[in-house]
């Protein structure tokens, strides 16, 4: 079991998200990371989708009441248990009574602490994720307190076989991003496809998409990030009908300053679009802190499915060795 | 024949450098499967009669660093990890102590007993 000592608010707890009732205005919430997540999850052999705890706001303290196997992964956020620091990506054994503590990211912005078992919350429509501007799901529908006590599922017991625990090498060294042509130094590309609009802005605007950086300003959170950047333009100004929207989706709003729809997307909205970030790198984005530096890059859906199946095979493969480095405990 | 004696002779020094205890290959038709006799050790890479004791790798892969010399650290301390394909494996100080040497670099490929840190042991902490 685990006791929050000190949080700051907006951490929660996170799954993969809620899936099919987007026809009834619940949005997929999740969490922002989803190869992070999962990655910590594969070094512990449970699901890919158990549930965690997003931290994106630090320093956040916390105590294991019992001997607990889990992992760290995300933000590098210089974790330390019991006053060690462990690796980024890390995933160890904590003694009863143990404290870990994640200080402000050096590099990402947003860390995941997954348990062995995961925790012990009930699924609310399918998920563990917190709905936090409807108040259900996750740790009582809310973000995280001091004194909150989580527990972990009954699982089969293991031990690691190196007492020091295993780790994965961070996503960001073991799936590449996308290659971009004048790239600048701390710049994040993303892959894109086009969106249903994307042929109604001008020819400048379309340029200026995967040519120009875009900066992630201070109003960016889980639901969306608003970019800064050269204006994008339509030919002509058409008032458009609400319709279904996806995490991902690059709209287009009067300003001319885009956003990029994440987790906690509404499910309609009524911007024009311009693009998608695809599915497999949106992790990416949700590592990105206000003030940095984002890149676009234009994609085909075989490249989509592509980078897809690399971040599969990433997740596969520490899967695979990960459950060489446990064995189970008598 | 697949396994000819130069091959298993280059099998089993690999597996003495590395501290194999086991080893079993299948190559179509032919199986081969190499135990170390009892007492085979990988190459001792601690010196007793040194003033510094060394910390070592413990895998085959990339190395990462997690410290750096001068850090003062505790027994069981993870200094640096070993990367092989995405997973990475742990290297601890084996005591208490400061590292005074660095004697690989970042990124370095290593095996196992690659010396990675000169370490004198003492309790001070940094």
């Amino acid at each position: 079991m685990i006791e929050i000592l000190e949080t700051p608010p907006l951490n929660t707890m996170q799954d993969l998200g809620r899936v099919g009732y987007r026809c009834h205005g619940i949005g997929r919430g999740g969490v922002m990371d989803r190869l992070a997540l999962a990655a910590g999850n594969a070094l512990l052999g449970n699901d890919d989708g158990e549930a965690g705890l997003e931290f994106q706001l630090f320093p956040v303290r916390l105590r294991f009441t019992r001997e607990t196997a889990f992992a760290v992964t995300g933000a590098h956020c210089e974790a330390r248990l019991a006053g060690r620091r462990l690796p980024p990506w890390w995933a160890t054994r904590a003694q009863a009574g143990d404290e870990l503590v994640l200080s402000s990211p050096r590099k990402g912005m947003r860390a995941y602490l997954t348990i062995a078992g995961g925790f012990d919350v009930p699924q609310v429509l399918g998920s563990r994720s917190t709905h936090a501007r409807d108040s259900f799901g996750g740790f009582h529908g809310r973000p995280l307190l001091a004194g909150d006590v989580l527990g972990n599922r009954a699982h089969a017991p293991f031990v690691f076989r190196d007492s020091a625990g295993v780790g994965a090498t961070p996503a960001e060294e073991a799936v590449p991003a996308a290659p971009c042509e004048d790239l600048a130094d701390g710049e994040t590309v993303v892959r894109a496809i086009r969106a249903a609009e994307f042929d109604s802005f001008d020819e400048a605007s379309q340029t200026a998409l995967c040519r120009t950086p875009w900066k992630v300003t201070a109003r960016s959170n889980r639901q969306g990030y608003a970019l800064s950047g050269t204006p994008l333009r339509r030919n002509a100004l058409l008032e458009m009908r609400s319709h279904a929207i996806v995490p991902g989706v690059i709209q287009v709003p009067p300003s001319g300053q885009p956003l990029i729809q994440l987790a906690e997307a509404n499910s309609a909205g009524g911007y024009p679009k311009i693009g998608v970030v695809i599915e497999a790198d949106l992790w990416r984005i949700g590592q990105l802190p206000p003030g940095a530096t984002l890149r676009f890059v234009l994609c085909s859906l075989q490249e989509a499915r592509a980078a897809e199946q690399a971040s599969d095979a990433y997740l596969a493969s520490l899967r695979r060795l990960a459950g060489y480095c446990r064995k189970a405990a008598a | 024949m697949m396994f000819t004696a130069d091959k298993i002779a280059l099998l089993v020094a690999t597996m003495k450098r590395n501290g194999v205890a086991e080893l079993e290959i299948r190559e179509e038709a032919e199986e081969l499967r190499l135990v170390g006799a009892a007492g085979v050790r990988p190459t001792a890479a601690i010196s007793p009669r040194t003033a510094g004791r060394m910390v070592s790798a413990t895998a085959f892969g990339v190395l990462h660093l997690e410290r750096q010399a001068g850090a003062a650290v505790e027994a069981g301390e993870i200094v640096a990890t070993v990367a092989a394909g995405p997973l990475r494996r742990p290297v601890v100080s084996p005591i208490a102590g400061r590292l005074t040497r660095m004697l690989a670099r970042q990124a370095q490929r290593v095996e196992y007993g690659t010396p990675i840190f000169e370490i004198l042991e003492g309790k001070e902490r940094s």
